[in-house]
């Protein structure tokens, strides 16, 4: 008995091993397939076709938003499946594993699965709010990626406010969840969308002063020019200081806007069954789920940009480090989630306005007076 | 003084917990089971499926018929036909209608020749009521093939008996029924 124990011991870290090569080397692929694609669209550009629709201002709208939005669909199908891998793992399971290598394309799966689920509008709900609502979640996401760059060049359009263009829109979606809690006509429903909204106009106090505490020491607040400041130290580094508790503030409040544990509370699932979209399901659930994971990939890029050195790194092109580093901010987010339980709504509330909003205007004004300090 | 306390606790038990998931992480062995491609191996003692021993010395079932773990099982899940009496005692037939087992371990206590015991056979489900009922077939290790040489066993001993014994044991019969628990609906496994 002991034998046959152990070689099964043997044969599991076997397979076990393998498949850790494999991950590797699957891995290595798809940098170079990427870093490929990049030097390949990188000379695609100056052909005459793409010119035009670089020139065009429709056009170039149209191609550069079908891109993103296609981008950052399939970046997220497998960040949902990297979530449910890394909590397997924490949890001592294995996660998805049928379907495609690893369970790799169990996302797919499930998504074919939500299309073909028949469409549910609650008889009592608001028809039209209940509709519109997982779009309004779904937009203001995709739009925060219009001003995200992706390297010096890749960036859907260099603006000028991009810092504050992105908090504004992306707070845009707590409407949405508004409209999904109240458009659904259900108890539980009402109480995570207000739930929801109260939580994200609140952080997004703080969390928009420690983003101006970076726009005081980068003294720019286009998100390309913060980038581009950090083409040598990353902010974090370069500015300790006052970097490191502004990201930590960053990385609370960014927790607290994507309404991820330990800030989940509009939709505990323990208390609200699942909140705001206890009625959904198919198609507009799955808006939601995108929509959640787009927005976290959003935040994590928008730390990446304003604390980790946004594109740059060694060897690798400048989009495929952003999306490294944002992979790695959305895990450590994961692991967060995976460890800490939820707060009560009146401790969540408390500490937002007894904690994070004072700590935050005083990193905002150290890093002021250190923007002063290193200009000199 | 005891607020700030509070503080510090949960500013380093979030940390450590960051740390109890790490190590779970990296650390652990998955306990997942992928079941039907890989089976757990049951411990020596899982009471799973029954069986009834096997004496390959004398050639014939443990089983003496004496229906003590019929008469301990709560559930009257256990008939059986004895054959034979006396020393030679075994029995014919042995039916468990495991549809009504809770798999208690009563009956194997009860007996008094280890002649019944549990192996590690799990999948037991079924699509129909009478899959669940086994019979002395299904029960011993080596089927109809082990039933035949028990009876066989049995019954050439009990006509040596006679026919050295005589007269003063004359007149018991070969089969008695002893236990008929309530209608089990069928036989066939």
């Amino acid at each position: 008995m002991a034998a046959a124990n152990m070689t099964a011991g043997q044969d599991r870290r076997a397979v076990a091993a393998g498949q850790i090569t494999a991950g590797v080397i699957l891995l290595a692929a798809l940098l170079a397939l990427a870093s490929v694609g990049y030097h390949v669209v990188e000379r695609v550009r100056d052909t005459p076709v793409v010119a035009f629709i670089g020139e065009h201002p429709l056009l170039n709208a149209f191609a550069k938003s079908f891109i993103v939005a296609n981008f950052v669909t399939l970046h997220v199908l497998f960040l949902i499946w990297w979530e449910r891998k890394f909590a397997g793992w924490m949890q001592a399971r294995l996660g998805p594993k049928h379907v495609g290598w690893n369970g790799l394309a169990q996302t797919v799966a499930d998504a074919v699965k939500l299309l073909l689920k028949e469409d549910i509008i609650p008889a009592k709900a608001d028809g039209r709010l209940f509709v519109i609502a997982p779009f309004l979640v779904f937009m203001p996401t995709l739009l925060t990626f219009m001003v995200l760059p992706f390297s010096a060049s890749w960036v859907g359009y260099n603006f000028g406010l991009g810092a504050l263009f992105a908090l504004a829109v992306s707070t845009n979606v707590s409407l949405g969840i508004l409209a999904a809690g109240w458009g659904a006509n259900n108890k539980y429903s009402l109480l995570g969308g207000a739930r929801a909204c109260a939580q994200v106009l609140a952080y997004e106090v703080p969390l928009a002063i420690t983003v101006l505490a970076v726009v005081a020491v980068s003294g720019t607040v286009s998100l390309v020019d913060i980038g581009a400041q950090q083409s040598r130290w990353w902010n974090i580094v370069a500015h300790a200081p006052v970097m490191i508790p502004a990201f930590v503030l960053f990385l609370i409040c960014a927790l607290a806007e994507l309404n991820r544990t330990p800030f989940d509370l509009p939709e505990a699932e323990s208390e609200l069954v699942s909140g705001f979209h206890t009625e959904y399901s198919g198609m507009r659930f799955a808006f939601f789920y995108l929509a959640e994971f787009a927005n976290n990939f959003f935040m994590a890029g928008l730390a990446v940009t304003l604390f980790f050195g946004g594109w740059f790194g060694p060897l690798l092109p400048g989009p495929v480090w952003f999306t490294i580093k944002t992979v790695v901010l959305v895990t450590a987010m994961m692991w967060i989630r995976w460890t800490v339980p939820r707060f009560r709504v009146d401790q969540m509330m408390g500490f937002c306005w007894k904690v994070l909003v004072p700590a935050s205007l005083v990193v905002f004004c150290a890093s002021a007076l250190w923007g002063i300090w290193v200009q000199r | 003084m005891r607020r700030k306390h509070g503080f510090w606790i949960g500013f380093v038990s979030v940390f450590r917990g960051l740390g109890v998931t790490l190590l779970n992480l990296v650390g652990r062995r998955k306990v997942t089971v992928q079941y039907p491609l890989e089976r757990p191996k049951v411990s020596p003692r899982y009471r799973g499926l029954f069986y009834l021993p096997f004496d390959e010395e004398a050639g014939r079932l443990k089983c003496v018929g004496c229906t003590l773990c019929a008469q301990a099982c709560p559930t009257k899940v256990i008939s059986m036909k004895k054959l034979g009496s006396g020393k030679h005692a075994g029995v014919s037939e042995f039916t468990m209608d495991l549809g009504r087992c809770m798999f208690c371990n009563l009956c194997i206590e009860a007996c008094p020749f280890d002649a019944i015991h549990m192996g590690p056979e799990y999948e037991l489900a079924s699509y129909n009521r009478n899959a669940s009922v086994f019979t002395i077939v299904d029960l011993a290790p080596g089927g109809a093939e082990a039933v035949r040489r028990n009876n066989a066993t049995i019954e050439a001993a009990i006509k040596a008996e006679n026919e050295a014994g005589g007269s003063e044991r004359k007149g018991h019969s070969a089969e008695v029924k002893l236990v008929v628990p309530p209608k089990t609906g069928g036989q066939e496994a």
